[in-house]
């Protein structure tokens, strides 16, 4: 069945479009006038040649005797060239063979009869018809040659603006829009449809401009056609140019080939790539029901072959952008897999060891070595919880789950509850250097002391035992900066970036037990979620400096002081 | 880790077998009486049968929810209620606490933390009879009688809001005190307000006690909850 896939949103902003456009014309008046009359005629070429002549003749009647007949003549050939002008040759030739004749009989005497007396007029009627004839053929095939031109430019224009537009564009859903946008602004259809052929065939309509017309109930077996022919379905008017009927397999068909009664002026053209059927676009009859021309037609057919390249070019990224993801996922999976295997399982193998040894009862232990035993078994466990939570955060960050929430601290408040869930060895190594009156900062109370921890830990596990790590903070120009230093041996300039990525470890961290290689990753996220940065420097004269930003929009001075 | 004051009677609600086992030897050791309960509908019925003077409690049990078990024990016991609960689950610790729990355990905790917390909250349960005139914690002294404070045996002048905070905290010395518990004591109300005004009232006591208020030592933030006023 039929599904309509359509944005209402979509099809709202279209009728504005449209809407405007007309108003646009209507403020134009003389203009639209204009078209308004030349699109008449152009619909009526004959009467309209006939019309024009008519009216010159009764206009010019009451005023017969002014002028000489001769002067008349002349002004029956102005007629005829605005004939020519307006609705090309063939009308023009009807406009000068009436002309003749009206003149003829109203202006050369004896009026009222086709009977001309004086000889001289037999010459003039002569060389009056053959001036109207030329100047018919010629003004006529000027015009439209002209309109070719302008039909030309026009087309050339509308695929050169495609082809602009969709360069740029991300999706189907756009293409088809831009698609649909330049169509009807070239044809004025009374709607278009995009529908797109998924992969296992499925039809849907993807895009419509006036959509909310109903589909006629022809157009679901059109549609059928089109798609297993791949073969597009139209009627077009013969060339008035005479230019040849394009052959080929890959021109459409007349709809009477499908249903022998039926005539109709809606055009369905396949959307073609080098993959196959990738869409169908239906264009309704124009508006003013002028039917399309063959060239018009390959317009359109030239149109629908780009959106079928772009459909293509589409699928082909968008499939590649999936393989890249699935390939980084891999990655990630096993560098999760492996970081995980070796950070559980190095702890529990030594619990184990220590434990079983303690438990196997061959000695009696003294309580001196139970105790230092306990003490390892202790340790082990601390640094299993450490991965573990570090795990935890990774889990949280890949789910996205990081919503700040948001509240104003004073930085010490935060820093203090780091420091005291250090140990007390490792507290005593960091000197903390906060100045007076540092501002109030906005920040996810939890995040930020999970992120300043993850950095001091590093800083403390990086560098040699003793060492000092100081943690200072202040203003650097509108950011409140917190820093972190150490005096290990520093990151190589090549590694600044890659710490940040996950599971990277760096050349001297083959040295060091543990770290699951995440901290510095989930301190950046959380750094991000803050809209600040994490920036690693060389501290002078040796060591890493990591410092931490935050934008304006987190900090705010105190009133006091 | 120092013994405790007097042996007490201790109700563990917990669903886990080895955290049971593992309480029990823990607080066994130190002359606690230990119930053990696996479910919150057994936890409750041991509650009436042994009359406990603390209850640690577990959130998240087999056949209902901690809270509710929270809930039911305050509806006729005024023993200490101790939560334990996971890492970054703030909304549930606050619900705990305003359904009458007196505080929280993050897991995983060792031994001497949760030591720590019993006694603070034994202590407290003891002290609501008899109030301690002097608080001692470092450089700090605090007579709640004469409503003085000393820091490093010079007077320190606080204006009465931030007395009025600095003695509920340290009544509740080691404990933590939501930020209900603040408003409450000081404005009457029981609204769940902005806890901002109370972050700079707090801020400024941080400035006049402690010895480097950039760092604080007394007053540690208890990250969307409150502060606890810590002695140790």
């Amino acid at each position: 069945m039929f599904s309509l896939f359509l944005h209402p949103a979509v099809g709202r902003y279209y009728d504005e479009i449209s809407r405007k456009e007309r108003a646009n014309l209507i403020s134009r008046g003389k203009i639209s006038l204009m078209m308004k009359i030349r699109q008449w005629a152009e619909n009526r070429p004959f009467l309209f040649a006939s019309g024009l002549v008519g009216a010159a003749t009764v206009l010019f009647l009451p005023g017969r005797d002014l002028l000489g007949k001769g002067h008349w003549a002349l002004l029956y050939l102005l007629v005829i060239s605005v004939v020519a002008s307006v609705a090309g040759s063939r009308p023009a030739l009807v406009a000068a063979m009436v002309s003749f004749l009206t003149w003829n009989v109203f202006f050369l005497p004896p009026y009222n009869t086709f009977r001309v007396d004086d000889p001289k007029d037999w010459i003039s009627l002569g060389v009056f018809l053959i001036v109207g004839v030329l100047i018919g053929l010629t003004s006529g095939r000027l015009r439209e040659r002209e309109a070719l031109a302008v039909s030309q430019e026009r087309e050339m224009a509308l695929l050169n603006r495609l082809t602009g537009r969709l360069l740029a564009i991300q999706g189907p859903l756009e293409m088809a829009e831009v698609l649909c946008a330049e169509i009807e602004g070239v044809f004025s259809p009374r709607f278009i449809r995009f529908h797109l052929i998924e992969s296992g065939g499925r039809r849907t309509l993807l895009f419509g401009m006036k959509a909310e017309l109903e589909m006629d109930p022809l157009e679901e077996d059109f549609l059928e056609w089109v798609a297993r022919n791949v073969k597009g379905v139209a009627s077009p008017a013969a060339d008035p140019s005479g230019a040849n009927r394009p052959g080929g397999s890959g021109i459409p068909v007349p709809h009477s080939t499908l249903f022998p009664a039926v005539s109709r002026g809606d055009v369905f053209l396949p959307v073609l790539s080098s993959s196959g059927l990738e869409g169908i676009l239906h264009v309704g009859e124009r508006r003013n029901q002028v039917p399309f021309s063959w060239s018009e037609i390959q317009l359109l057919s030239a149109a629908a072959h780009m959106a079928g390249l772009f459909l293509e070019r589409n699928r082909l990224e968008e499939s590649a952008r999936q393989a890249e993801t699935l390939k980084e996922g891999d990655k990630l999976k096993s560098a999760i897999f492996s970081s995980v295997s070796h950070e559980l399982k190095t702890p529990l193998s030594s619990l184990t060891a220590t434990i079983s040894g303690l438990l196997e009862g061959d000695l009696a232990w003294d309580p001196d070595h139970i105790r230092q035993e306990l003490a390892s078994v202790r340790k082990d466990l601390d640094r299993l919880a450490h991965s573990i939570s570090s795990l935890l955060d990774l889990s949280r960050l890949a789910a996205e789950a990081w919503k700040p929430n948001l509240q104003w601290v004073e930085p010490g408040e935060v820093l203090g509850e780091v420091l005291f869930r250090l140990d007390r060895a490792d507290r005593d190594r960091v000197r903390v250097e906060l100045p007076k009156g540092l501002p109030l900062i906005q920040v996810d109370f939890q995040q930020w002391s999970r992120l300043l921890m993850h950095i001091l830990e590093n800083a403390l596990a990086y560098s040699p035992p003793e060492s000092r790590v100081v943690v200072g903070a202040g203003m650097s120009e509108t950011k409140f900066e917190t820093w972190i230093t150490d005096e290990g041996p520093g990151i190589p300039e090549g590694e600044k970036e890659k710490v940040f990525t996950k599971f990277f470890r760096g050349s001297f961290s083959g040295l060091l037990p543990g770290g699951t290689g995440l901290g510095l990753t989930i301190a950046l996220e959380i750094a991000k979620v803050h809209e600040g940065s994490v920036r690693i420097e060389d501290n002078v004269p040796r060591g890493t400096r990591v410092v931490i930003l935050l934008p304006p929009a987190h900090v705010r001075e105190t009133e006091e002081r | 880790m120092s013994a405790p004051e007097r042996s007490a009677r201790v109700l563990v609600i917990d669903d886990e077998e080895s955290i049971r086992r593992a309480l029990k030897s823990i607080l066994s050791m130190r002359k606690y009486e230990v119930s053990l309960a696996g479910t919150g509908a057994e936890g409750m019925s041991l509650a009436i049968e042994t009359n406990p003077e603390l209850v640690i409690l577990d959130l998240t049990l087999p056949d209902m929810d901690g809270l509710e078990v929270c809930r039911e024990l305050r509806t006729w016991m005024s023993s200490p209620i101790l939560i334990l609960s996971v890492r970054g689950n703030e909304s549930d610790k606050i619900r705990a606490l305003d359904l009458g729990a007196d505080d929280y355990l993050t897991k995983p905790f060792s031994a001497g933390e949760l030591l720590a917390r019993m006694r603070a909250l034994l202590r407290r349960s003891e002290s609501r009879v008899v109030q301690l005139p002097e608080i001692q914690a470092g450089e700090l002294t605090v007579n709640l009688a004469r409503r003085q404070v000393f820091l490093k045996g010079e007077v320190v002048s606080l204006t009465k809001t931030e007395f009025e905070i600095l003695s509920l905290l340290v009544l509740n010395v080691n404990c933590v005190v939501t930020y209900r518990m603040l408003a409450e004591r000081l404005w009457g109300d029981r609204e769940d307000r902005e806890p901002q005004l109370l972050r700079v009232h707090v801020s400024n006591l941080r400035k006049k006690i402690e010895p480097n208020p950039a760092l604080p030592r007394f007053i540690r933030t208890e990250p969307g909850i409150g502060f606890r006023f810590t002695a140790e």
